[in-house]
């Protein structure tokens, strides 16, 4: 009885670990509306870049439905949740395109400029760019 | 009176930029090109960083302009000028300097018996700056820059009358400049470390190297600061100095800042500067605005 009592006790406490490291995995998904927000975030980055004049001609003749799951996947699995990333890698998703450091840039200030328009706090915005800045080296001049 | 004409000038690019809207000085993010430090480098108020100024990126040109006041508790220092800036590579820049020091007359008067030469100094600086590597958000290592200021006194009579050797001289510099966007709690974190080589006395404006010390020497300079908003920076500057002239020692001087940049085109920066002793006159502090239109 007393073992049944120390499992139980123990086994309580290590879910309880478990469930709040869970949450800590995922704070910067809920912090982004989970599923609902990233995918009102994808939808309005993709409006404000075909409407951007410096940049829309690269979204001209993008497969827009495949772009729109990419992209939802991708922001979901890098800010911890519950999604895996099964697109291309950014490498061979930007091969041939030879983007510009300039596009690159614009790029950034129009998901900003989604971010904001979401009203995504700041700090998430900042905690969320981070994530991915990492990714330019394998998207420009590919 | 040239300050006035730069300070016009400054303002009207900044006017005309707002409404044409037709080019916003490059594809960067807004802020990252700094603000424009006293002799003309993209920077901070005191410290060049390794930015280059304006927000060009490979293949676009910036032009900008700025203006500088900056009261002390006896002096007035004023600065003015411009920069271009290439594809996020290269910067050539010029600044004008005016400090005006006719409180100092008296002072020297009482002191040493005899008329102070002029009451006021002033310099020109031209600066050339070159990006080696990185880029200052998106690498893990910070962007570095090398650069050049030279600077040539051209009231040299009260600096010659306080021991400076020269008019003129060359810093040279290297600065390396990282922002982390995730920073602190979310809020961007810069920070910029800089080293100068320089016999400079106060910028030059008491000319280069004294009776104590002609030589050049490696002088530290820091910057930090965190993005409070896309618009808003705040931080604090540290910049140490040579201290060449017997008669007048130099202190190392510091500062803090808050600088808003409401569009690419314009920002203001106001800042509170302590400067330490300048020309036997200790504990000169104050309160500094400075300018700046970009296109």
């Amino acid at each position: 009885m007393k073992n049944l009592i120390l499992t139980f006790a123990l086994t309580s406490l290590l879910s309880a670990c478990a469930s709040t490291q869970q949450s800590q995995k995922d704070r910067l998904f809920q912090e982004l509306g989970g599923h609902i927000g990233i995918d009102e975030l994808v939808v309005t980055s993709i409006q404000f870049l075909h409407s951007d004049e410096r940049i829309a001609f690269l979204f001209e003749d993008i497969d827009e439905p495949n772009l729109v799951t990419q992209l939802n996947e991708q922001l979901c699995s890098i800010s911890g949740g519950p999604c895996q990333y099964e697109g291309l890698s950014m490498l061979d998703a930007h091969a041939g395109m030879d983007l510009s450091k300039a596009e690159f840039d614009i790029f950034v200030e129009v998901f900003i400029e989604a971010m904001r328009a979401r009203n995504i706090p700041f700090s998430t915005q900042n905690e969320l760019l981070a994530l991915l800045a990492p990714m330019r080296v394998d998207i420009i001049h590919q | 009176m040239l300050q006035k004409t730069q300070i016009i000038a400054t303002l009207i690019l900044a006017i005309m930029a707002a409404p044409l809207c037709a080019y916003e000085g490059g594809s960067r993010l807004r802020a990252t090109g700094g603000v424009h430090q006293v002799e003309g480098s993209a920077g901070g108020g005191i410290v060049p960083w390794a930015v280059i100024a304006g927000y060009g990126q490979k293949g676009e040109w910036s032009a900008n302009s700025f203006a500088t006041y900056l009261a002390l508790d006896d002096y007035q220092f004023s600065a003015a000028g411009f920069s271009l800036g290439y594809s996020d590579r290269v910067e050539l820049s010029y600044a004008r300097h005016q400090l005006d020091i006719s409180e100092l007359a008296p002072v020297v008067l009482a002191g040493f018996g005899v008329p102070l030469p002029d009451n006021k100094v002033s310099q020109d600086a031209i600066g050339v700056k070159v990006r080696l590597v990185n880029n200052l958000i998106y690498d893990t290592w910070p962007q570095i820059s090398a650069g050049i200021q030279y600077k040539r006194n051209t009231d040299f009579d009260v600096p010659q009358f306080v021991g400076a050797e020269d008019d003129s001289g060359t810093d040279f510099y290297l600065s390396a400049s990282k922002l982390w966007l995730s920073g602190v709690a979310g809020y961007p974190f810069l920070l910029n470390a800089t080293a100068r080589l320089t016999n400079s006395n106060q910028l030059g404006l008491l000319g280069y190297g004294g009776d104590l010390n002609e030589d050049k020497e490696w002088m530290a300079e820091v910057s930090a600061g965190f993005l409070l908003s896309r618009d808003i920076v705040v931080g604090a500057e540290y910049r140490q100095k040579p201290s060449n002239l017997g008669i007048a020692e130099e202190e190392d001087w510091r500062d803090v800042f808050v600088a808003w940049f409401p569009s690419k085109n314009f920002s203001i920066t106001a800042a509170w500067a302590d400067l330490g002793s300048i020309a036997t006159l200790d504990q000169q502090s104050g309160f500094y605005i400075s300018i700046q239109g970009t296109l």
